[in-house]
């Protein structure tokens, strides 16, 4: 897995520090469930394929940066770091296929409105099964560039590659899209 | 971009194709039930992890200790380098006495490796023949006992003082020769049947040579006059100072073996069962009675010293003659 800035070695803590350290972990789990989950999972729709797979690897991020709390240096960075989890998460899942059923039954999403959901899923469809022929390095790139809103410095740094080729993944990535999509427009 | 999908169309399509997800009710639920069974599943990995780490840090330790100490041989350190120390507690007040009055010397000189001989030794010296061999020393023994060599490689004497011309101190007479062709002094020793040799630069022939255990501690040394100019005889000494090993003796500050009178000064040495003795002899005219100054010496680590304060006679001329000589052994 790739680090992130900002982290450090685990100190030598008393219990009370532990305590305080756990009760500000679950404090700041709440708060960035509250303000990214849906959006990490959307995200992860982008790089898997099945939105149950993509709540869990989601979920299985928020838990490791629960577990890791303690060692972030910079809290604010804790929304990159869910991110890059998710992405790694992403890529273990895509490569070896282990992350399945870990939990009891997942439920299906919330569903939109019939005619909305119908509309949707057509251009959910297309759009996903052309980002699905892409390599993964360039649809990594293009999720992180055009859905995440990320900068290229930011996206580089989630992938673990440098900005250069970034700049190439995403530029091939949106040119096999658009051949793809042409009919879509 | 060269292609017709502009990015902000791609966000768009991107947005609406996952605008349908939504999380899971009990999402927050899930994530907390994870955590918590993590931290569960963390305390007895955590003490499983301690330990095996306790186990690999005792097998490590088993591992690198070193072996018991019956199973190494631990070779002694080794004493340092030999020096004889001749006993003053019966050196003789003055050589016109000639008894066995007491010391007007030191206790020995501080910092002497070899210890001074018991008080009894000369007595016992002198009533012991030669030839007694210590039951309890045996000739090859290589330990150091009172009064013996003090070095790691001299061997423990069988006789104090030594037997005739024995310079390895293994109760057998060695071969003592001058080589004069080679201005060398040859010795084989009877203990080990080696030749060894010291070179004398400058050796004035003919020259004598006595074989004397002249500090008695149980090892023969040599004196070799080595020259004479203006009627007084210069001598070196050699001893046997390792295993095969023979080594001129250094004389110290004020030691000098000489022999011999010039007009109102006279030098001499001389040796016997108590030790090792300077004789110097001034007279404020020729002819006239001496002030012989005896000066006890001894055979240290540092060379031929001399061991406390002399004693001053006064002699007449006739009388002091005979203390200028090299009365140490027999010269031949």
């Amino acid at each position: 897995m790739t680090v992130v800035e900002g982290w450090r070695p685990v100190p030598a803590r008393s219990d009370a520090a532990r305590s305080a350290v756990a009760r500000d972990a679950d404090a700041a789990l709440t708060a960035l469930y509250s303000e990214h989950y849906r959006s990490l999972v959307r995200l992860a729709a982008l790089l898997l394929d099945d939105i149950g797979l993509c709540e869990e690897v989601v979920q299985d991020a928020y838990i490791r940066v629960h577990g890791a709390w303690g060692r972030l240096q910079d809290r604010d960075k804790a929304l990159a770091y869910l991110r890059q989890t998710v992405v790694n998460l992403a890529r273990s899942t895509l490569r070896r296929r282990l992350v399945a059923l870990k939990h009891a039954p997942k439920p299906m999403p919330d569903a939109a409105s019939a005619e909305e959901g119908a509309y949707s899923l057509v251009e959910r469809a297309a759009v996903v099964q052309a980002l699905r022929e892409l390599p993964r390095r360039q649809r990594e790139a293009v999720v992180l560039r055009y859905y995440a809103d990320m900068s290229e410095a930011d996206a580089a740094a989630v992938m673990g590659c440098s900005v250069g080729s970034v700049k190439a993944y995403t530029s091939r990535g949106l040119a096999a899209l658009s051949g793809k999509l042409e009919g879509l427009r | 971009m060269s292609s017709g999908l502009e990015p902000e169309e791609l966000t768009r399509l991107l947005r609406a194709a996952v605008e349908p997800v939504r999380a899971s009710p009990d999402a927050l639920h899930r994530i907390r039930a994870g955590v918590e069974r993590r931290r569960w599943w963390r305390l007895p990995l955590m003490a499983t992890g301690g330990v095996a780490m306790a186990a690999l840090i005792v097998l490590a330790i088993v591992a690198v200790r070193p072996k018991s100490s019956n199973q190494q041989v631990v070779e002694p350190a080794a004493p340092p380098l030999v020096s004889s120390v001749l006993s003053e507690t019966s050196r003789p007040a003055t050589p016109s006495t000639g008894g066995s009055g007491g010391s007007n010397g030191g206790n020995g000189v501080p910092g002497s490796t070899r210890p001074p001989r018991a008080t009894s030794s000369p007595s016992v010296a002198a009533t012991t023949p030669p030839s007694t061999v210590s039951p309890s020393s045996p000739p090859a023994s290589s330990t150091p006992g009172p009064g013996g060599s003090g070095a790691a490689d001299l061997p423990t004497p069988v006789t104090r003082p030594a037997g005739a011309s024995d310079v390895d101190g293994d109760g057998i007479g060695d071969q003592v020769r001058v080589n004069e062709t080679t201005s060398k002094i040859e010795v084989t020793l009877s203990r080990s049947g080696r030749t060894t040799s010291v070179d004398l630069p400058g050796l004035q022939l003919p020259t004598v040579h006595a074989v004397v255990d002249a500090n008695v501690d149980g090892f023969a040394e040599i004196l070799v006059r080595t020259a004479t100019r203006d009627g007084i005889e210069e001598y070196t000494m050699l001893r046997y100072a390792a295993r095969d090993v023979l080594a001129p003796v250094t004389l110290g500050p004020g030691v000098r073996l000489s022999a011999g009178q010039r007009d109102n000064a006279g030098f001499g040495f001389g040796c016997d069962e108590t030790g090792m003795r300077l004789v110097a002899g001034t007279s404020s005219t020729v002819g006239t009675d001496f002030q012989v100054v005896t000066t006890p010496l001894q055979l240290t680590l540092e060379g031929l010293v001399t061991a406390g304060q002399g004693t001053t006679t006064q002699m007449p001329a006739s009388g002091a003659n005979s203390q200028f000589r090299a009365s140490c052994g027999v010269f031949s």
